[in-house]
């Protein structure tokens, strides 16, 4: 099998895999990083979503080549040390989670929507997280979250 | 009387209430000669005298005081807590009671979930019941603990017991003198028992009732969380996938596993038997280096499997049999009927089912997400063939559930798996088997009628009937002991029957279930029978007013059991605005619910105008008793406006010759961001009632009816079989 070379949370790595294995099941059962979750394999519902060069991406369809030089961000590397991203201090300030399974995905996405567009709309917000499902239905409190972000809050 | 002296009192009211067996009157004769423009008198129905969270709440009372507690010498407190958190916040409100009753701050206790222990048995998460059944036992153990702290700082520190009192942790004299708890608690474990301090009045709580963020929030924001499946190494904890049968209840002809075997990364093919007495199917497990190369493995086995029991049967024929055994509806008269259906939907817990096993020759460990780890300690020894007490059996707070893990399909199938390949593995099902054959909850029908006889509601009859509900799941370590006598129908008729019932003064009323098991698998799913009969009850109640030419929020003022319940509505619609003007297309919808010794009613306001239904806003109000989280309470109620939205316009499964239809989320689907509300407010309504009532389920009826009803005032249609985006045309 090749090696694949990329950045992981600012660290560089290289990791033996097939071309093809999924970036998903690379990170987590080669590399035991395990913040990023498995829940549907076929970029439906959000939960892998982490950054590749700043941008989030549904890990589970995204062959692990794909990443070869560059920079995989996933929620372990998020914060600057104790230092939280402003999106995770709005998350804990919200008291979004409930069963949390989702968050990291819905994190990754949201931080990635106001990288691009500070100030969503509501509409723009829909559209920016529609792929990303909560079971539990914590909807309400994510867009609160995203709105106390984007206020500078 | 103390509280064990009062369960065992309770539980001899129970006999004797059961031996007596209260009757569900219908056809009772109806004379309005002398009683015209007065109530019908109600008939209490059984769960007005004993529902379910009473039920559960005697049959747990034995065991709530045995908890584990330790004060550590560094003034941390170490807490067991033997349910389980799938997100409703159990971990948090339980650990906030422990906190304020013992006088600790919240951040100093350490709550891990206990592992299953028989003699704690029923260790049950379902119900809406944890928090309520948790309350007295904390609130006795907190003030033992502090009496046992305040002797050993007495004697440390040469005053009498009454110049101290506790704070934050630390034991406080009145000469400004303090020790902490860790200071003195290898004292206070050597002193004899020491008399108990005062129990907390609700005035001194501290924390209980203040806003308190998510125990684990910042673990969850951060990525540190260990659910199940993020303990261990995948090289410890070999990445196993299984496929599951064609059609519903069919078993392996053959395995041709040749392809498979030729991936890179495969380490083993093995065929499990499942437990076909639970309805945990045959399956191929596939264990590999990752569960990418799992899943590709499975996808090029070639298994032939029999015929299912219900190949034959569709959508269409379930239909026909459940219109077959459905009791006929009986009430004589005038009034408005309406017939409902509501589809198989299955929990798809973001986190699909799963399980962690490390099975030896002569001892086995399981690590999973189990709503009755007793009983699923009890079913892997059975399969595994060993005893109880070899089992290992630990549990983590899991990425949902809804009920699903009420079951323990998984922890079995990765227990038989890892007892096949020899090594410890982690059992991931792929979304596609959750959706198709992880438990749900029964596709029903349902037949109400309600009658009008001189300008009031005389009676109302509900009939259901539905796939049977599978409750072999411990719940019979609570029923069977009582009941076995009084109903022939099994544990779902009792469990029918002990939480079923309308909140209004309606006369003569009748609920009554009839079920036909089924080869596809079910569970408990959120409130249980209460989402389909309550939602489809408060339609029929929003369509009588209209009958009678009321407004639908007037009309149950009018006829709603108790002044607890008005309160609630009154406070939902003033807080709404309901009545006020919307454009053609928009409108609000009530509904409202009773259970778990809470009460909710949602005001959801629905535009109709788009391609698919919108939630504006929703209006909650809630009474759920002495509130413990408020935030807690505001964001399951949130959770279950969108249980309500999904089931009514969106979500449901289909049955072809025996096969779910749907695969992933992009066939099953549910709720998401641009349809949830931009508005939304929750109105907790104050309350000293203790313990707490149940906050998990309240909200789904209500929120279920809300959405029913707004969409039929909007359309001018009767909303009737659901999802309505697929039916509702």
């Amino acid at each position: 099998m090749p090696n694949i070379t990329f950045t992981l949370n600012g660290n560089p790595v290289t990791v033996d895999a097939d071309k093809d294995e999924e970036l998903l099941w690379v990170l987590r059962d080669r590399m035991d990083v395990h913040g990023l979750k498995y829940g549907c394999g076929m970029g439906l519902c959000g939960a892998c979503t982490s950054h590749i060069d700043g941008v989030a991406h549904r890990t589970c369809i995204t062959p692990v080549s794909a990443v070869q030089g560059k920079s995989v961000t996933t929620i372990e590397g998020l914060a600057k040390g104790d230092q939280l991203h402003p999106v995770q201090q709005a998350w804990i300030d919200n008291d979004v989670a409930q069963c949390g399974y989702c968050q990291a995905g819905q994190i990754m996405q949201a931080v990635s929507l106001l990288n691009q567009n500070p100030h969503p709309t509501d509409k723009d917000i829909d559209e920016a997280m529609g792929g990303n499902l909560c079971r539990c239905g914590t909807y309400f409190r994510i867009r609160s979250a995203i709105k106390q972000v984007a206020a500078g809050k | 009387m103390s509280v064990l002296d009062n369960a065992v009192g309770r539980r001899q009211v129970l006999k004797g209430f059961l031996i007596a067996g209260p009757t569900l009157a219908i056809g009772a004769r109806l004379g309005f000669a002398d009683g015209a423009g007065a109530f019908p008198t109600k008939t209490d129905e059984v769960p007005d005298v004993m529902d379910f969270t009473d039920i559960f709440f005697v049959a747990e009372t034995p065991n709530t005081f045995d908890l584990k507690i330790e004060i550590k010498p560094d003034n941390r407190v170490y807490f067991e807590y033997p349910r389980m958190d799938i997100g409703q916040g159990v971990v948090t409100s339980t650990t906030m009671m422990l906190a304020d009753n013992l006088d600790v701050p919240f951040e100093s206790v350490d709550t891990v979930l206990s592992p299953a222990e028989q003699k704690r048995a029923p260790y049950i998460t379902g119900g809406s019941k944890n928090t309520r059944v948790f309350w007295e036992p904390l609130r006795v153990i907190g003030a033992q603990m502090r009496g046992q702290l305040m002797a050993a700082g007495a004697q440390k520190m040469g005053v009498p017991v009454t110049a101290l009192r506790t704070e934050d942790g630390y034991v406080v004299a009145t000469d400004g003198r303090k020790l902490s708890y860790g200071e003195l608690t290898a004292d206070a474990a050597k002193l004899p028992k020491a008399p108990a301090a005062m129990p907390k009045d609700p005035s001194e709580f501290k924390i209980i009732g203040k806003r308190q963020t998510k125990y684990q929030a910042r673990d969850i924001v951060t990525g540190k969380w260990k659910y199940t499946t993020d303990l261990f190494s995948s090289k410890q904890f070999l990445p196993t996938v299984v496929a599951m049968p064609a059609t519903h209840g069919a078993t392996v002809v053959s395995v041709d596993d040749s392809e498979a075997k030729k991936i890179p990364g495969v380490i083993a093919v093995t065929q499990i038997p499942g437990m076909p007495d639970h309805l945990i199917p045959e399956a191929v497990a596939v264990v590999a280096e990752t569960t990418g190369i799992a899943k590709k493995a499975k996808n090029a086995l070639k298994i032939k499997w029999s015929a299912g029991p219900m190949d034959a049967m569709s959508d269409a024929q379930i239909d026909d049999l459940l219109n077959g055994i459905i009791d006929k509806v009986t009430s004589p008269g005038e009034g408005v009927e309406g017939v409902f259906r509501w589809p198989y939907v299955t929990h798809a817990p973001m986190q699909e089912n799963h399980a962690l096993a490390d099975v030896r020759q002569d001892s086995a460990e399981i690590w999973g997400s189990d709503q009755i780890p007793t009983t699923g300690q009890r079913h892997v020894a059975e399969t595994l063939g060993m005893k109880v007490e070899q089992i290992q059996y630990n549990c983590l707070p899991g990425g949902g559930a809804f009920g699903r893990h009420t079951h323990h399909d998984e922890t079995v199938m990765a227990a038989q798996i890892s007892q096949r390949v020899g090594k410890p593995i982690k059992l991931q099902w792929m979304r596609e088997e959750g959706i198709k054959h992880g438990r749900c909850r029964p596709v029903s029908i349902h037949h109400v009628k309600a009658t009008i006889a001189n300008g009031d509601v005389v009676s109302f009859e509900h009939r259901m009937a539905g796939s049977e509900l599978d409750l072999r799941h411990g719940l019979g370590d609570i029923v069977s002991g009582y009941v076995t006598e009084y109903n022939n129908g099994g544990a779902s008729n009792f469990f029918f029957t002990h939480t079923q019932k309308l909140a209004y003064k309606f006369g003569p009323t009748a609920l009554t279930l009839k079920e036909r098991l089924l080869a596809k698998p079910t569970a408990p799913w959120r409130v249980v029978y209460s989402g389909p009969v309550g939602g489809a009850n408060e339609i029929i109640i929003d369509e009588l007013a209209r009958k009678m030419g009321m407004d639908e929020f007037e009309f149950r003022m009018k006829y709603l059991d108790s002044d607890r319940h008005r309160a609630v509505l009154e406070k939902a619609a003033h807080e709404a605005q309901w009545g006020k003007k919307l454009p053609a297309g928009v409108a609000q919808g009530i509904g409202m619910h009773d259970e778990y010794k809470s009460i909710s009613a949602y005001v959801m306001e629905i535009d109709t105008r788009g391609n698919v239904p919108r939630m504006n806003n929703v209006t909650i109000a809630v009474d759920c008793g002495y509130c413990v989280n408020p935030s807690n309470v505001e964001n399951q109620l949130l959770g279950q406006a969108m249980d309500g939205f999904s089931t009514v316009f969106i979500s449901g499964l289909h049955i072809d010759r025996g096969a779910t239809r749907e695969s992933n989320f992009n066939d099953y689907k549910w709720s998401r961001m641009f349809d949830s509300p931009l508005e939304s407010s929750v109105h907790i309504i104050p309350s000293t009632m203790t313990p707490p009532g149940g906050i998990g389920e309240v909200g789904t009826p209500s929120a279920t009816a809300a959405a029913a009803n707004a969409w039929a005032r909007a359309t001018g249609k009767q909303p009737r079989n659901f999802p309505l985006n697929e039916y509702g045309a």
